[in-house]
């Protein structure tokens, strides 16, 4: 939903964190999204690549991975991924927000939250 | 002393490790400091436009306010609608007017949280801006979040918005009175609520008339 705005947002970021090194050119950008997010990927990249062009940046590859949600449940200690509902009906699969092992609401969000400029490749 | 200069055209990595969406949740944890050292409660309610947000609070406030002294902070795009009705019940209210934005995030609760006299308040309603996707992404610092929707939004609300309901103490289905004309089942609502999030509570309310409303301050142990 906010792929524009998180797209300004980490062109300035990556675009300032260059200049800082002097750089002559970005050669890539490796940038991590959260499983959990509503942002999306490809919606994103479109939006980054947009707002570089023009600039130092204009031809720097820009990847994304994706960080697989994981949960802690504080009722049995579990650590691990969160799961899906497989069912026909639904095109994506429905996320369950309980602990796959005891079934618990009580899970506490550890990863697939964030949305991070992980490193930029430069020139210089 | 060794100094090492890159020579021209040398390639670098610079890591960054930079995460944007940590800076809200750090703002919202502040808030929830500021709310605890005042002893506020405060509750954020979520939903779609139309659900009954607003009428869920009206009701909520004229049950407590005799137990508790109640202020609100109310998103909207532009107006003061909702603020005003709510406003009527002698509730204090702060209107943040997000213009465009869809989402209330956690900096314009700290700013609305140096408005409010908290020292008089012991529960605060936040009332969301009508969205079922966005708010979800931005906590605000309260203590239960609590999502509303209605029947009028057909069967298929719960599956659709999955991730609403991550962190969501209570869900109200509301307009139970209009469910038969509708054609949509609260229990089947109920159901998909409880296949995301078991332990979830449910009410299932009339915001017009304030049937359900005590299921819903039970279910938020008010």
């Amino acid at each position: 939903m906010h792929e524009f705005s998180t797209a300004v947002a980490i062109t300035e970021n990556v675009l300032n964190s260059a200049k800082r090194a002097r750089a002559k050119k970005i050669l890539s950008i490796r940038l991590e999204i959260g499983g959990l997010t509503l942002l999306n990927a490809e919606q994103v990249k479109f939006w980054v690549m947009e707002g570089l062009k023009e600039t130092i940046g204009a031809e720097s590859r820009v990847k994304i991975e994706n960080i697989n949600p994981e949960i802690l449940c504080k009722n049995c200690g579990y650590i691990g991924d969160l799961h899906f509902m497989d069912d026909p009906t639904y095109h994506l699969s429905l996320p369950l927000f309980t602990c796959p092992q005891c079934n618990s609401s009580k899970i506490e969000i550890k990863k697939g939250k964030e949305c991070v400029i992980r490193d930029i490749q430069i020139l210089k | 002393m060794h100094i090492i200069k890159s020579e021209e055209g040398e390639v670098f990595d610079i890591e960054l490790e930079e995460d944007l969406l940590k800076k809200n949740r750090e703002i919202a944890d502040k808030n929830r400091e500021t709310l605890d050292s005042h002893k506020v409660l405060a509750i954020d309610v979520m939903g779609s436009i139309g659900s009954g947000k607003t009428s869920l609070i009206e009701k909520l406030t004229k049950s407590l306010k005799d137990r508790y002294r109640i202020s609100m902070i109310a998103g909207d795009l532009t107006t003061t609608i909702d603020a005003d009705r709510i406003h009527r019940n002698e509730v204090e209210v702060t209107q943040i007017n997000t213009g465009k934005e869809c989402h209330l995030d956690a900096n314009l609760i700290k700013k609305a949280l140096n408005e409010l006299d908290l020292e008089k308040t012991d529960l605060l309603f936040i009332e969301n801006v009508g969205n079922l996707i966005c708010p979800a992404e931005f906590p605000l610092g309260s203590h239960k979040r609590v999502v509303v929707i209605s029947v009028s939004e057909g069967p298929y609300m719960v599956v659709k918005h999955p991730y609403i309901f991550i962190d969501t103490d209570l869900v109200v289905i509301n307009k139970i009175d209009l469910a038969s004309s509708m054609d949509v089942s609260p229990e089947n609502l109920t159901e998909d609520v409880a296949k995301i999030k078991p332990d979830v509570k449910v009410a299932k309310t009339n915001c017009r008339t304030g049937e359900g409303i005590g299921d819903v301050i039970r279910g938020l142990e008010l």
